[in-house]
């Protein structure tokens, strides 16, 4: 009886103690008050993995951690793959940033997935400053990061110029063509067979009937799948994403980048609040991705372009990405209404495009 | 043989000899089921019931909408198509197609091994697992990397002279074949072994003993004998290999789209789950379809070549 009672005070002294010592530390650590309420708490992102979620963790997860004393953890996958689980985790958020491109941010934001930012404005400064290509109708999401679609080809194997989207029709590189699969973009494949015929994601007729010209092709679903294909020689020419592209040159591969003159895509990067997840600190970290030096760390990393007109890039690097007045210059394919289209592209696509292109 | 296995009966094919072995009924088996039953049951169950629920609901495309078939819309939408009946075609010759190669390859395999002596069949078994231990992704890549047109097998054959360009193994079905076989062959050979083991190696002398060549020792005794090994085993393979994802889709390079691949497609990439869950449903159906015509098959040829 005696020895439970002092074992029962000792341990409840030593437990005092500890959450003393812990309290005392942690004010200790985090002077500000309103940072110290997030101190142990983990933060879910999504992302595409590879060089992008390697950059995206070193130049804004690993500060944003130091700084509120969080957790990040990223959630692997293609945008829509990410989609579709915080579809799915609709009652039972495990994700708190949905950060994928603009046709799945749409999705999400029109089945009401995610909350606008406008929410959240307080705690997003840095929106004031963003390119307004960026940010999205009501404030939806917002970009983060921006680059162009264009074609990557291996100039060791192709000697003649490329300057136009005709190029992936041109007989002489037959069998050694990649084309994207129909959900990348949302249909941009699509989009750019019309572009030649003198149409857009508007006219897919066009699209898919210059779409079913091609022959011998290898379909790709991701950066890191086409990077492959070009490393073993199977691709010498396909549509890509700069990042992806700078990113196989930096490794040694003969590549080249161009941005064809019909017209190259606007690609942007989506960071939105999940509805339900940890809105609050969903909102700091995306005005921490906003953030003028945080994003020309990043770009210079990925060779990616910033969305915060502040951000000023070193000029090399300024030939390499869209900034400023040359994200106008890039096509923005109307992406509410591609998502509205893509079942019925998507059968199309499956049994009049697949069967014929790669025979 | 060597463990000490004295199993001179023919495992039960024909039905008959399983009767003499069963126990006393007691309940003790049926406790013994209950927790796994239970829990498989109410996942399993409750995961079918979501599936089917959702699959009686509209999809993205509609079909004929008010029309008598509201509820089957998804349904009729697969069914009356003959592209997705084409494609649950090649599916299902894949299926059949690496099911068959898997047992002409695996049963000299399983032979082998169930001959071997127990230290060495162990580290033949470890070998043999070695496939199902590797990533799927990984497992496909390495694939891509052997069969591709500047991989070694082609630089081999073009340096040999044997053709004059890059044969295409992969990106098309014959990939497909190669990736699953690899994955697969090892469930087939350890389910011949098993059965093999098992039997006395007795009655392999005696048929030899009695004027049977080799061969026909092999198709008279052994591979009879034998068969409820070869149709576990492609019971298995056929199942496995109609709802693989992954390895279509790395080695079939968007040119082969296997139902799998589909059903991601609509939940995933369309967010339609009621056409997506049909599809499920529709392939879980053949998949049974595929195991019961497996075992009338193995029950049919266990029947006829049943010593009489």
């Amino acid at each position: 009886m005696n020895r439970k009672g002092i074992a029962c005070i000792s341990i409840s002294v030593s437990c005092l103690l500890l959450v003393a010592l812990l309290a005392g530390g942690a004010l200790l650590v985090r002077p500000a008050a309103a940072q110290q309420s997030f101190a142990g708490q983990t933060l879910v992102i999504t992302d595409w993995g590879g060089p992008w979620g390697e950059s995206l963790r070193r130049n804004v997860a690993a500060p944003f951690e130091k700084k509120y004393g969080v957790t990040v953890k990223f959630d692997v996958g293609k945008s829509y793959e990410n989609l579709a689980k915080v579809r799915l985790q609709r009652h039972n958020p495990q994700i708190d940033i949905l950060f994928v491109d603009y046709g799945a941010s749409q999705w999400a934001a029109q089945e009401g997935l995610t909350v606008p930012l406008s929410n959240y404005a307080a705690s997003i400064p840095n929106l004031a400053d963003v390119y307004p290509q960026a940010v999205a109708p009501g404030q939806a999401f917002v970009a983060t990061r921006v680059s162009a679609q264009g074609i990557m080809y291996n100039e060791q194997k192709i000697k003649k110029p490329v300057d136009s989207w005709a190029a992936l029709w041109d007989k002489d590189f037959e069998g050694h063509v990649g084309v994207t699969g129909i959900q990348w973009g949302t249909g941009k494949m699509v989009t750019t067979a019309a572009f030649l015929m003198g149409g857009n994601e508007k006219s897919p007729d066009l699209g898919f009937n210059k779409l079913k010209e091609l022959r011998k092709i290898k379909i790709f679903e991701s950066a890191s799948q086409v990077a492959q294909l070009f490393q073993q020689g199977e691709v010498w020419i396909a549509p890509q994403l700069g990042p992806a592209a700078y990113a196989l040159q930096k490794s040694g591969m003969p590549i080249r980048f161009v941005l064809p003159k019909e017209g190259a895509f606007g690609m942007f990067d989506n960071m939105s609040i999940v509805k339900g997840g940890k809105e609050q600190l969903a909102a700091l970290f995306i005005n921490f991705a906003l953030d003028p030096a945080v994003q020309v760390e990043h770009a210079k990393d990925l060779t990616v372009g910033p969305t915060n007109r502040k951000a000023v890039l070193p000029p090399d690097l300024q030939q390499k990405v869209p900034t400023g007045e040359q994200i106008g210059r890039l096509y923005l394919q109307d992406d509410r209404y591609a998502n509205s289209q893509l079942p019925a592209w998507t059968e199309r696509w499956n049994r009049e495009v697949v069967p014929m292109i790669t025979k | 043989m060597v463990d000490g296995t004295v199993a001179v009966d023919p495992p039960a094919s024909a039905g008959a000899s399983g009767e003499r072995e069963t126990t006393t009924p007691t309940a003790i088996p049926y406790l013994l089921l209950a927790p796994s039953l239970l829990l498989l049951g109410l996942l399993f169950g409750t995961a079918l019931v979501l599936l089917l629920a959702l699959s009686l609901s509209p999809g993205a495309i509609p079909v004929q909408p008010g029309s008598s078939v509201r509820f089957l819309g998804n349904y009729v939408r697969f069914l009356a198509d003959t592209y997705y009946l084409g494609q649950l075609a090649v599916t299902l010759e894949i299926g059949l197609l690496v099911t068959a190669v898997c047992a002409l390859l695996g049963y000299p395999v399983a032979y082998t091994l169930a001959k071997a002596p127990p230290g060495r069949r162990r580290l033949m078994m470890a070998i043999i697992a070695t496939p199902l231990l590797t990533d799927p992704i990984i497992r496909a890549y390495g694939w891509v990397v052997i069969l591709g047109n500047e991989g070694p097998i082609n630089r081999l054959l073009l340096r040999t002279g044997l053709v004059d360009a890059p044969v295409k193994l992969m990106y098309n079905w014959l990939g497909v074949v190669i990736g699953l076989v690899h994955f697969l062959l090892p469930f087939m050979i350890l389910s011949i072994a098993s059965v093999l083991q098992k039997l006395d190696v007795a009655l392999e002398e005696a048929s030899l003993n009695l004027g049977h060549t080799r061969f026909g020792t092999f198709r008279r005794v052994l591979l009879p004998l034998s068969l409820p090994g070869v149709m576990a085993g492609s019971t298995i393979v056929f199942t496995l290999c109609i709802s693989a994802f992954v390895t279509p889709q790395i080695l079939g390079g968007g040119a082969i789209q296997m139902l799998p691949n589909l059903i991601y497609q609509q939940i995933v990439e369309l967010g339609d789950l009621n056409f997506g869950s049909a599809m499920a449903l529709i392939l879980l159906v053949v998949a049974l379809g595929g195991l019961l015509g497996f075992q009338a098959m193995a029950r049919r040829l266990g029947a006829e070549e049943q010593p009489s």
